[in-house]
This record gives C-alpha cells, sequence and structure tokens, in this order.
C-alpha cells in the first residue's frame, strides 16, 4: 500500500536539505559578515594584534588620500569600461545576429573564446603585447601610422591600458547576453516599424534599444560591481598597481593594507567603504534605469 | 546594399584579428628561442627556428605537471560540491512548506547585494584559525554555500512539476531518493550549467588561492604561472606563455566541446530571480 508523507517528515525533511548549505553559508558568510564589522573597529598596535580603536579606521579612510585616489582610479575604469565595452558588445552581437551572415557561429566562438581566459593569465602573457619598443600592438597600430604608445609605464596611460585589455576580455560575454536580448524581440516589431515607413536607424531607436534595455540595465550594475573587484590585471600585467600607484585599484589598495602590511582592521573597514558606496551607486542606477524605461 | 556588405565583413575582419591575435602570438611565442622572442614585435608569427624547450623546462624544471593536478582537483571537487549544495538547498526552498523559508531566502538574497571585497580580511582569518590555510579545503569550502547557485536553482525547480514528486511519494520512494533518482535527473541542463560556472570560476581564481597557499607545492595553476614560472623564468618569455597556454587549453577545448552548457553557464545571472 502506498503511504502518504507523515506532517512530521514533512517538517524535517526541508531542513535536511538545506542542512549542507546553511552549515557552509553561516560558517564562511554570515559569520564573517559579523566578523567584518568587528575587525573593521580595531587595529593593529606594535604587536598587540584586535586593539578596539573604535571608529578610528573610519576616520583615518575618510582623510586617506591614496584611498580616495584608488576610488577615483576605480570609478575611472568602472564609467570608461561601461562606455567603451557596451556599445563594443553591441555592437558584436548585432553583426553575429544577422540571419544571413555566413560564418556566424565561427564568430560567435572567436568573440567568446577570450571570455574563457582568467585575468591571471592575461596579466603574465600581455606584458610583451604592450611593450612600448618590441611590443607587437604598437607594431600592429604602426602598419596604420599609429604612434607608439607605452601602455604599461605611462601613468597617464595605464589605467585605459586596463579599460581596453577588459574590452577584450568581456565584449564577448557581454555580446552573449546582447545576443539573447535581440532574439527575444518579436519579428513583428520589425515589420510594423518597416510598414510604418522607419528607416534602419528609427528601428535601431524605436524597436532595437528597448527591447535590449532590461539587459543593458543588468550589465551595467554587474560591470560596475565588477570593476570594484578589479585586482588580478593591475596585480599582475602592472606589477602591483604601478607605475607607481598608478593603477592601484581599490581592491589592489585593500590587499596591500591588509595583506602586505598586515593591518586587517584597516581593510576591512575599506571593504565597507566600498560596499556601502556601491550600494549607494546600484540605488541609484535602479532608480535611473527605471525612470528611463517608463 | 553590397557596400553594407562589405563593410560588415571588414568589421568582423578586424575584430576577429584582434580577438584571436593574442590567442595566436601566444602559440607562435610559446615554440620560440628567446633570441627570436625578443626581437621587435615578438618575432615573425611562423617561428623561424621552432623548439619544445619552453615546454620542456616546463615539465622538468617547474614541475607543472603538479600545479595542473591541483586545479583539476580543486576546480572538480568546487564545482561537484556547490552544484549538489545548492541543488539541495533549492529543492527545498522550492518544494517544501515550511515555517523560516522566508527568513532563509531574504537572508541569502541579502548577501548577494555584498561584494566579496567586504569578506576578504574576516573570512582569512577564520580560514586561518581552521587551520585551512595550505589546505584545499580553505579554497572549496567557502565558495560551496552559494547564495547565487540556490536562488537560481530554486527558480529552475519551481517549473518541475508537483506530480511527479507525489508520483515518487506514492509509490513508497523516500524524500532522498526522490530528489537523487527523480529531480536530479530532470534538472540537467541547470545542474550542467552551473557545474561549468563554479568550475570556471575556480581554475581562473588568484585573489584567494595567492592569500590561503603557502607552500609552492600547493599553488594553483594561476599563482603557479604568475609566482613561480614568471619570478623564475622572467626573462624567458617563451616559458611563461607555454605556461599560460597548458593552463588556458583546458578550458578552451572543454568550451569547444561544450558550448551551449558553457554559454547558458556563463549566463546564468541574466535569469531572473
Amino acid at each position: 500500500m502506498a503511504r502518504s508523507t507523515s506532517p512530521e517528515r514533512a517538517g524535517v525533511s526541508p531542513w535536511l536539505f538545506l542542512f549542507p548549505f546553511l552549515a557552509i553559508f553561516l560558517t564562511f558568510t554570515v559569520y564573517p559578515l559579523f566578523a567584518s564589522v568587528h575587525l573593521s573597529l580595531r587595529q593593529r598596535v606594535g604587536t598587540a594584534i584586535d586593539v578596539y580603536v573604535g571608529a578610528q579606521n573610519f576616520a583615518g579612510l575618510v582623510g586617506d588620500r591614496v584611498f580616495w585616489a584608488s576610488m577615483g582610479r576605480t570609478a575611472y575604469f568602472a564609467v570608461l569600461s561601461l562606455l567603451v565595452q557596451l556599445p563594443v558588445a553591441l555592437g558584436l552581437a548585432l553583426l553575429v545576429h544577422q540571419k544571413k551572415l555566413i560564418g556566424r557561429a565561427f564568430f560567435r566562438t572567436v568573440f567568446f573564446l577570450p571570455v574563457l581566459v582568467g585575468a591571471a593569465f592575461i596579466g603574465v602573457s600581455f606584458v610583451r603585447i604592450y611593450g612600448v619598443q618590441y611590443g607587437s600592438l604598437n607594431a600592429v597600430l604602426g602598419w596604420f601610422g599609429i604612434p607608439a604608445v607605452d601602455w604599461l609605464r605611462d601613468p597617464k596611460w595605464v589605467m585605459n591600458t586596463l579599460v581596453l585589455t577588459g574590452v577584450w576580455m568581456f565584449a564577448g560575454f557581454n555580446m552573449v547576453y546582447f545576443l539573447a536580448g535581440l532574439q527575444g524581440i518579436p519579428t513583428e516589431l520589425y515589420e510594423a516599424a518597416t510598414i510604418d515607413g522607419a528607416n534602419t536607424w528609427q528601428k535601431f531607436l524605436a524597436v532595437t534599444m528597448p527591447g535590449i534595455w532590461p539587459i543593458a540595465a543588468f550589465l551595467i550594475t554587474a560591470s560596475t560591481i565588477g570593476s570594484f573587484g578589479l585586482f588580478d590585471l593591475p596585480w599582475i600585467l602592472c606589477q602591483r598597481g604601478g607605475p607607481g600607484q598608478a593603477s592601484t585599484t581599490v581592491m589592489v589598495y585593500l590587499y596591500e593594507r591588509g595583506f602586505v602590511s598586515g593591518d586587517l582592521g584597516y581593510a576591512a573597514a575599506i571593504g565597507w567603504m566600498v560596499t556601502v558606496i556601491l550600494l549607494v551607486v546600484a540605488l541609484v542606477q535602479l532608480k535611473v534605469s527605471r525612470a528611463w524605461s517608463d | 546594399m553590397r557596400a553594407g556588405r562589405l563593410i560588415i565583413y571588414v568589421l568582423l575582419a578586424v575584430t576577429t584579428f584582434f580577438s584571436l591575435g593574442p590567442f595566436l602570438w601566444m602559440v607562435s611565442g610559446s615554440f620560440k628561442t628567446q633570441d627570436e622572442i625578443n626581437q621587435p614585435g615578438g618575432g615573425p608569427l611562423i617561428p623561424r627556428h621552432g623548439t619544445t624547450a619552453n615546454y620542456e623546462i616546463l615539465f622538468e624544471r617547474v614541475s607543472f605537471g603538479g600545479y595542473l593536478v591541483n586545479t583539476v582537483y580543486v576546480a572538480s571537487v568546487t564545482a561537484l560540491l556547490t552544484t549538489l549544495v545548492s541543488a539541495m538547498g533549492g529543492y527545498a526552498l522550492a518544494k517544501y512548506g515550511f515555517r523560516g523559508k522566508g527568513l532563509v531566502t531574504g537572508v541569502v538574497l541579502g548577501t548577494m547585494l555584498l561584494p566579496p571585497v567586504v569578506l576578504l580580511a574576516p573570512l582569512f582569518r577564520l580560514v586561518h584559525a581552521l587551520r585551512l590555510i595550505d589546505s584545499f579545503w580553505g579554497l572549496i569550502l567557502p565558495g560551496a554555500a552559494s547564495g547565487f547557485g540556490v536562488l537560481i536553482m530554486r527558480q529552475y525547480l519551481r517549473s518541475v512539476p508537483n506530480d511527479l514528486i507525489d508520483a515518487g511519494r506514492l509509490d513508497g520512494a523516500g524524500e532522498w531518493r526522490i530528489f537523487w533518482s527523480v529531480i536530479l535527473p530532470l534538472i540537467r541542463p541547470i545542474t550542467s550549467a552551473l557545474l561549468i560556472f563554479t568550475f570556471l570560476g575556480s581554475w581562473n581564481a588568484y585573489l584567494w588561492p595567492m592569500i590561503v597557499l603557502r607552500d609552492e607545492r600547493n599553488y594553483l595553476l594561476t599563482v603557479a604561472v604568475t609566482n613561480v614560472v614568471a619570478s623564475i623564468h622572467q626573462q624567458e618569455y617563451g616559458v611563461i606563455l607555454a605556461g599560460t597556454l597548458i593552463s588556458i587549453a583546458p578550458i578552451i577545448l572543454l568550451f569547444l566541446a561544450l558550448q551551449r552548457e558553457f554559454i547558458s553557464g556563463l549566463t546564468l545571472g541574466a535569469v531572473k530571480q
């Protein structure tokens, strides 16, 4: 005979299924979150670790020029990445979205390949691509008469190099998202626009843009949060945020203070400061994108 | 119209060149001698004096095979554990009604808004206190309870009809049996996507492995290529390129074999909650 689920069994089963997740989650996410607050109020004083100092770390942070400079660089990277990367990704998506294109699958694969390569591997292997005299990028640009750029050692240019490298790494990733958005736009909308006499550009503004706006809004938020975690590239490609501190992002600074100098309390405070700023930015982005889509 | 076509193919050619260029350049450079790679622009694309010396150095002097084994192990265990833990948690949230469900979901959602930056310092303290420094578990466990993983699993599992679960219960199958032999086979698209997503993330992770692993023999490929290979062979650029290629080749081959799963794995983030 079939038996029905007894109430007791139904009561325990979900908790048994949740147990592995909850055990690890409470230990490695929730606990460190509280520990992070605790830690951010402490400092290492001489040989004594974890001396309670109140809000001193945060007060120090407010006046810490290196920190704000690193925030400025990170924000520069975040904004410029959006401005360059999203149009490039959308362009790629529009190119490979065309039904009649020969070699469509090939191009999609090619544009996606860089997404698979970890930033650490790019960091070590791209050093010579970016060399000023012997670098292969300058050699290629030279064919078109473009003067040599000192990609990695010019402090005024190095953040742009990181943005470009980011475009190489992630354009294909964003392209795939845009493609999903483009595929979701009903063809009838384009047909209707054609009947109304719209040209290609008008169709792009009236049909394509509204169709992919939700995807774009998601990518803007995801990319901004990702930008604030930028570490591997400046640390490896630019040798610890160099030249000088020209590519010291906020994550590089956090690592240096917390793990090179050993002041974990200060690092925790940096982490919270970045989190609060990012939450505010995310809220503003959400409001703006809602206002736009209305 | 013809001019339009031409422009499209020119654009495609240029973007393909910049997309593939670095890969071709790495392959070519890894087979070059020191002298050749030190020429302006890195020498010609087809090496004139092709050599496998760079690869030999990698395996004879740097014990690169060990790093490869470590990375395959850590990435596989991370992917399997994270996916199983997420599927179980997601199943509980999607298919059972119980007190505290809203609270669990809310807390998980809340932590997803936090950038990982904020946990770095306290997590290091914790892993240190648990004596997991220099242990692979110090790499695997902190990420194994992924809020993101549980939520996408919950989302997907909601679309699985309850009839199947009820039928299993009527047949007298236990709750675990139903999950393991009815549900898991049904949700293979999402499990393979999450497996790939976590595998790739673990394979390419650099900062946390650099913090947790101290003993050089435990290094993963990212840390080994940047810290061991690049510092010992700073002037031998071909060795660095060979190391990079061996590190990324398994992922690229896996991608070419499982393209669809990769694309859905890497676009998991777009799943609407």
